[in-house]
């Protein structure tokens, strides 16, 4: 469904991205993990079209994926961006409406009555400026406000970054559903053990470079992925 | 010197507050979505005045007609404005010195414009109104005062509707704080700013007739014009409509203050004066958002 080859990003002189190429299938979840600075989120940001590639290919469904934001998500694909960035300033109901920026306002209006079941607190707070929300919240809030879109494809950055524990495993049964209900999704997680639970396949990013991928499963036994991010 | 002396003052203070908010907030709108000042703003309003002026020659002297030309024509200018002088900088620069040196440059040449086309003479609004007073009891009014505090009144009341129900008015709040996710989300952030110097520039337009409508046209009204509402944005507190509206309010009031103490020839003096006191006592401004590095 999605396939990226042979993609290469700079930030000036240092290389982000080097010769990355992934895919993704129809359904799936497919989680990326690495370390800090090993270029997880600027693999998202490039896709979503908030980075620039210095050379290679993105397709969706086998056509070249537009190079700017809004386009993207035209095409169908949303981000849940590092760090929740819901906008503090509008209240939930308008963050909600904000991420069904793409389908009409009609349409986005009965996503929105859907987000509040699947998400009770949102529903609660609709009227409350995004804000004022716990940290927990607000990361409900930027998920929820990425499924208003109707994506086929949602890019999930660190989702459980600066949670509790306990909400940790309540984002990650969140996404399993996401996944069940037919929307693919790529994540990017440190959380490299949550990350490989819930997703069918995974790609271990390095300095830029895809250091190994397989099967989530598989890579779960590796003793080198074991060593490097289970904590041995 | 009698009561009714002081409410015309009052009056006249308020309306000229009213023209002072329609030029602010529209300087306000551009420094919420993008962080700096257009100081172009000044310019984009004396042009859409003498564009004003040439249609009340075609068109006669209807009021709406001309408010709605030069809205029209400020709005264009100001889309020009931001093709020329901003979008490659947004794109490429985050140095606010750059968009300084470049929306003041862009002020200039569309106020030198107008001197070339009208050169440095001062022109005049035709009289709008059949009748320029009207009484009540033993106080007679100024009409224009009346009607351009009315059309502010109704303009920046539509505004505020657009900005706080509608999907665009959402985009620009959204935009306003983080451009990128904005952008995310599926908004075509270039377009959003568009349309946004679209309004400013139209706000811009108004204002230009309403200086017309109260003193005499001449090219310098640009940078004028500028330095004040630069004077009332930074009040406010950048980027804030609301203190963008009391600012106005307060610097219309003052201003009328002076002029009937100092004169009006020694009146600017005054108020700069008090522009710099509530400074020294407020540096960030009545919304209190401090923004300091970002004028």
């Amino acid at each position: 469904m999605l396939q990226i080859r042979n993609l290469c990003v700079n930030y000036d002189h240092v290389v982000a991205l080097d010769d990355v190429t992934l895919s993704v299938e129809k359904g799936s979840a497919v989680s990326i993990i690495g370390s800090n600075g090993a270029g997880k989120s600027t693999l998202l940001n490039t896709i979503s079209g908030v980075v620039k590639r210095r050379s290679g290919e993105i397709l969706l469904n086998n056509r070249p994926l537009p190079t700017s934001p809004h386009e993207v998500v035209k095409a169908g694909i949303i981000q849940v961006p590092e760090g929740r960035r819901v906008f503090p300033n509008l209240t939930v109901a308008e963050n909600l409406l904000m991420g069904g920026w793409r389908i009409s306002a009609s349409a986005a209006k009965k996503k929105m009555r859907e987000m509040y079941e699947l998400f009770p607190i949102l529903g609660q707070r609709r009227s409350q400026l995004a804000g004022t929300l716990s940290g927990g919240e607000q990361q409900m809030l930027a998920i929820a406000r990425g499924l208003m879109a109707e994506p086929q494809i949602l890019l999930l950055d660190e989702p459980s970054l600066g949670l509790a524990p306990v909400l940790v495993n309540q984002v990650f049964d969140i996404i399993t559903e996401i996944v069940r209900s037919g929307i693919t999704v790529l994540l990017v997680e440190q959380n490299a053990r949550k990350a490989m639970m819930i997703s069918d396949y995974t790609y271990v990013l390095e300095n830029g470079r895809i250091r190994k991928h397989g099967k989530s499963a598989d890579l779960f036994n590796d003793e080198e992925i074991k060593r490097a991010y289970l904590g041995g | 010197m009698n009561f009714s002396y002081y409410l015309q003052l009052l009056i006249g203070g308020v309306s000229n507050g009213a023209m002072y908010a329609i030029i602010a907030v529209g300087w306000a709108l551009i420094f919420s979505i993008l962080k700096f000042s257009n100081f172009a703003h000044g310019g984009t309003m004396v042009c859409s005045a003498y564009l004003g002026l040439l249609a009340t020659r075609i068109i006669g002297a209807n009021l709406w007609l001309t408010l709605a030309v030069a809205a029209l024509c400020g709005g264009l200018i100001n889309i020009l404005v931001e093709l020329i002088s901003f979008h490659r900088l947004r794109k490429s620069s985050k140095q606010v010195l750059l968009f300084f040196v470049s929306s003041i440059t862009m002020g200039m040449l569309l106020q030198n414009l107008v001197t070339l086309r009208f050169s440095g003479l001062f022109y005049s609004y035709p009289n709008f109104f059949k009748q320029r007073f009207f009484r009540i009891g033993n106080i007679s009014f100024d009409i224009s005062n009346f009607m351009m505090l009315a059309i502010a009144a109704v303009i920046l009341g539509i505004l505020i509707l657009v900005l706080q129900k509608t999907r665009f008015g959402m985009a620009v709040r959204a935009l306003s704080v983080d451009p990128r996710t904005t952008s995310l989300m599926g908004v075509n952030v270039d377009l959003v700013v568009l349309a946004t110097f679209f309004i400013a520039g139209a706000l811009a337009g108004v204002a230009g007739v309403f200086v017309g409508i109260r003193t005499i046209l001449s090219p310098q009204i640009g940078s004028m014009y500028t330095v004040k509402g630069f004077m009332v944005a930074v009040i406010g507190g950048l980027g804030s409509l609301n203190g963008a509206l009391f600012a106005s309010l307060i610097l219309g009031l003052v201003e009328t203050a002076f002029s009937v103490i100092l004169g009006t020839s020694l009146a600017p003096v005054g108020t700069f004066f008090f522009v710099l006191i509530f400074l020294f006592l407020r540096p960030q401004g009545l919304a209190g958002v401090f923004a300091m590095e970002k004028a």
